[in-house]
């Protein structure tokens, strides 16, 4: 009896076995040719463990992003999404770009970045010049602070831009350190970078050697990147999807709710946690650019100026950011601002989302370009003035 | 639940252990049904139980008196038409009774064609009512052709749902189970690797509106696949779910878009919604009794053209739904007058026309309204743009998009030789456990992939 079981289960392994072989083919025929932009696949995986900023992409991994719009992207040799290049760049001046998934814009084959259009941009102007993805989807402003002084200044950069959301600073959970960097209040009452993910199990396991052969396996065998991307979506996924999205391209709101909080952080110092963050961040930064004469120009986003009856706060708030961030030492850009000049305000939607979403997400190939356009003339100027 | 997702193969794993394990498949798949549709909520659940309770009662009534039949129909039209064309009417009408999204009662198309139909064959003597409720709630709740269809006739399923519930418990669904695997495996293939694939592109396109020509036809051209897929790939999966347990459901479709007339292309097409419109409306319009026999023809082609126009209006409320089966119904009429008078075209003219024409009259089915539907058929046939899509550009170029349109039409007609008898019985030849494992596992594999942003079946709106 036990004999007829085990072979009836040893059949049935192989059926199993047989149908995962045949699907892990499948997927690599589909990934090989012009069918993976149509297809599905299961979506590359570029996140791995770091110990500075909690993870970060990982070095020469390659396949299709999926969400929002495929792309096929590659990692760059130094873990960063970017072209492949040498740590050293010997006298020709380099600039980096920090900020989050926008500046990352996974959503679109690598040339068509924004970094690597300013790149392109300025590489006419100044031969030679590098301008360097540091963008990772997440990245709050401790995470940018983390990563301008760990991997951004292993780069030796001639100028840093760090593209800020300002209302990061309010967004809660800000001071949770147990999955990424975070800034917490320390014994002498300041904020400080926090680490406290390094003592996860979750950690621990990604930096183990069964955390290396996790990755090898993501990195090789799609029906596991398959697996993991049902991890994450979850089992019963399906059983709540997500509603449809109803995009009205063009439209965008002008409550002064958003500029108000802002005010109250930027203007009138409350509430007091966000503003000891953002004394932390400005105050990291500073000391950064004074240590390793380094020029910073911090690009904000997030203040809506595409509203001419907020102007007046508008320009209240901007010239209090302005200020903070001047006095620190740093550089300032109103990022929303030159690409509202560019493409006018019924332009700003249409450089969001892809197909029937268009207005509604991260940077479209266009979205990037204008982007590119704002960052080689942000990094060209402060590039000329050196 | 929707059979693209993985609740719904857990929920299938439990069904079946319960199906093999209790002598009682019946109330098993009964409870698995009424489980199936509960998520659904309560309003759609409330309403499914009163109509089929409510057509329960008026079975025997039906079969004693031919009279009571209009009562049901009443009911039943009554009921579809309040939940699915109350808006669209009083519109139509100029009043403004209605406001709000209409949310159409989950599969209430369906149930409400089956159960009318059922009652209509009972009143011709064509079949013979259920007496006991639970064997009437399998008929309509059934799991596998619930939502939408296949629409199952008293004379193919009312005996296989009395089996289900006698003493012996049926048998057949060893035999059958490889093959119905089989079938849920090549559904959700055509459902998930294809429909669901082509779907981003179709929507683009028919959301911003076609630049030009080309994209205005290849839109038209994928929603056509989209659209067969996503429904074969449904009534293939619903025809596996019954073969696993025994049950032999009817196909819906035979590989239309390979028909050489329009009149060849509806007898493959959603083949049981044609042939419940042929028998409970084409015919009793067409046979109509006229005071002049010299009307007879035009009476035939009427009936057709009226068939055809509320095919489209259950479709979907809406004019272009309307305009769209008005059409279809004008081709056909038009077809078989040309085969009464004039020699046959060449097959691969005839081919070209039927599903050329069929690519563009789906239009008026994919089109948000009428107005829309025909500026994009203005753009088809050169009269500018209407819109900002064009032919996506990225990552593949003209040839290949073209090579990829063609080779939907090939997999089309290679998928009539994959479900030949041939294939069948040399499947059934080598069924068995090995098969079966590795059908389910390649099942589970594409259910793996996370649909979380969601592209319910196509039919499962009407």
């Amino acid at each position: 009896m036990w004999r007829v079981a085990l072979q009836k289960t040893a059949i049935m392994l192989a059926g199993v076995a047989v149908a995962t072989l045949t699907v892990e083919l499948g997927f690599r025929i589909i990934l090989a040719t012009p069918l993976r932009w149509v297809l599905p696949l299961p979506a590359v995986a570029v996140y791995g463990p770091d110990a500075d900023t909690g993870f970060r992409h990982r070095a020469n991994v390659s396949g299709l992003w999926l969400t929002e719009h495929r792309a096929f992207i590659r990692t760059s040799n130094l873990g960063l999404r970017d072209r492949d290049r040498d740590m050293a760049h010997g006298d020709t001046p380099r600039a980096i770009v920090i900020g989050d998934s926008f500046i990352e814009a996974l959503q679109v084959e690598g040339p068509d970045t924004g970094v690597a259009v300013a790149e392109s941009i300025l590489a006419r102007e100044i031969p030679g010049v590098e301008v360097v993805n540091l963008g990772l989807s997440g990245a709050r402003p401790a995470i940018e602070v983390a990563r301008l002084q760990s991997q951004g200044l292993a780069l030796t950069p001639t100028v840093a831009v760090i593209v800020l959301r300002v209302d990061e600073f309010l967004a809660p959970g800000r001071s949770d350190d147990s999955e990424y960097t975070a800034y917490r209040r320390g014994d002498n009452g300041q904020f400080h970078l926090s680490y406290g993910f390094r003592e996860s199990g979750g950690y621990r396991f990604r930096t183990s050697l069964w955390g290396g052969i996790f990755y090898w396996l993501l990195d090789h065998v799609q029906v596991f990147r398959l697996l993991n991307d049902r991890k994450n979506a979850g089992l019963l996924a399906e059983w709540s999807p997500e509603p449809p999205v109803r995009v009205q391209a063009g439209a965008w709101d002008c409550s002064s709710a958003v500029l108000d909080s802002q005010a109250s952080l930027w203007i009138d110092g409350g509430p007091s946690e966000a503003r000891a963050l953002l004394r932390a961040f400005i105050r990291d930064l500073a000391a950064i650019g004074h240590a390793n004469r380094l020029p910073i120009i911090i690009a904000t986003t997030g203040i809506e100026a595409r509203c001419p009856a907020l102007e007046p706060k508008r320009a209240a708030l901007v010239g209090a950011i302005r200020g903070s961030l001047e006095d620190a030492g740093l550089q300032f850009v109103d990022l929303d601002k030159r690409i509202l000049t560019k493409v006018g305000a019924d332009g700003v939607a249409r450089l969001h989302g892809f197909g029937a979403r268009l207005g509604l997400g991260h940077l479209n190939v266009e979205g990037n370009r204008i982007y590119g356009e704002v960052l080689a003339e942000i990094i060209g100027g402060t590039l000329r003035r050196h | 639940m929707s059979y693209d997702s993985l609740y719904f193969a857990f929920f299938l794993v439990v069904v079946w252990l319960a199906y093999e394990s209790l002598a009682c498949p019946g109330w098993v798949l009964l409870t698995a049904s009424i489980a199936f549709y509960a998520p659904a909520g309560p309003r759609d659940s409330i309403l499914a139980a009163i109509v089929i309770l409510a057509n329960y009662l008026l079975q025997v009534p039906v079969q004693r008196d031919r009279r009571w039949l209009y009562l049901v129909l009443v009911l039943n039209f009554g009921c579809l038409a309040y939940f699915k064309y109350r808006v669209f009417l009083a519109t139509t009408a100029g009043l403004n009774l209605f406001t709000g999204d209409v949310v159409i009662p989950l599969g209430i198309s369906f149930y409400v064609f089956q159960l009318s139909a059922f009652l209509i064959d009972i009143s011709r003597g064509r079949a013979q009512p259920f007496l006991s409720l639970p064997r009437f709630a399998l008929f309509k709740l059934f799991f596998g052709q619930l939502v939408a269809g296949p629409i199952m006739r008293w004379r193919k399923f009312g005996p296989q749902v009395n089996r289900m519930f006698d003493s012996k418990p049926p048998r057949r669904g060893h035999r059958l189970a490889g093959l119905g695997l089989g079938l849920c495996l090549l559904g959700l293939t055509k459902k998930i690797a294809l429909a669901d694939s082509l779907a981003p592109f179709v929507d683009t396109i028919f959301h911003d509106g076609p630049r030009e020509a080309i994209a205005a036809w290849l839109g038209a051209w994928l929603f056509a696949f989209q659209i067969y897929f996503d429904f074969s790939g449904y009534s293939d999966i619903a025809l596996g779910l019954g073969l696993i347990f025994g049950i032999v459901l009817s196909p819906n479709f035979y590989t239309p878009f390979c028909a050489t007339d329009i009149q060849q292309l509806w007898q493959r097409w959603h083949m049981t919604l044609t042939a419940f419109l042929r028998d409970y409306l084409f015919l009793p319009l067409s046979n109509i009794r006229l005071p002049a026999r010299r009307f007879r023809v035009a009476q035939h082609f009427a009936a057709m053209v009226v068939t055809m126009a509320l095919c489209g209006l259950w479709h979907g409320a809406g004019w272009n739904f309307i305009v769209w089966g008005t059409l279809q119904g004008l081709a056909i009429v038009f077809a078989t007058a040309w085969a009464r008078n004039l020699p046959s075209p060449p097959v691969a003219l005839s081919w070209a026309a039927t599903f050329g024409f069929f690519l563009v009259t789906l239009v008026f089915f994919r089109a948000a309204d009428l107005g829309s539907a025909l500026g994009y058929i203005g753009t088809l046939f050169g009269l500018g743009g209407v819109g900002s899509a064009g032919v996506p550009g990225d990552g593949a170029g003209g040839l290949l998009i073209a090579v990829g349109c063609l080779a939907l039409l090939a997999l089309h007609w290679l998928e009539a030789r994959l479900i030949s008898r041939r294939a069948v019985r040399l499947l059934l030849r080598l069924d068995g456990l090995f098969l079966r494992a590795a059908f389910a596992a390649t099942a589970l594999w594409l259910l793996m992939l996370p649909k979380v942003q969601g592209n319910p079946f196509i039919y499962f709106r009407f």
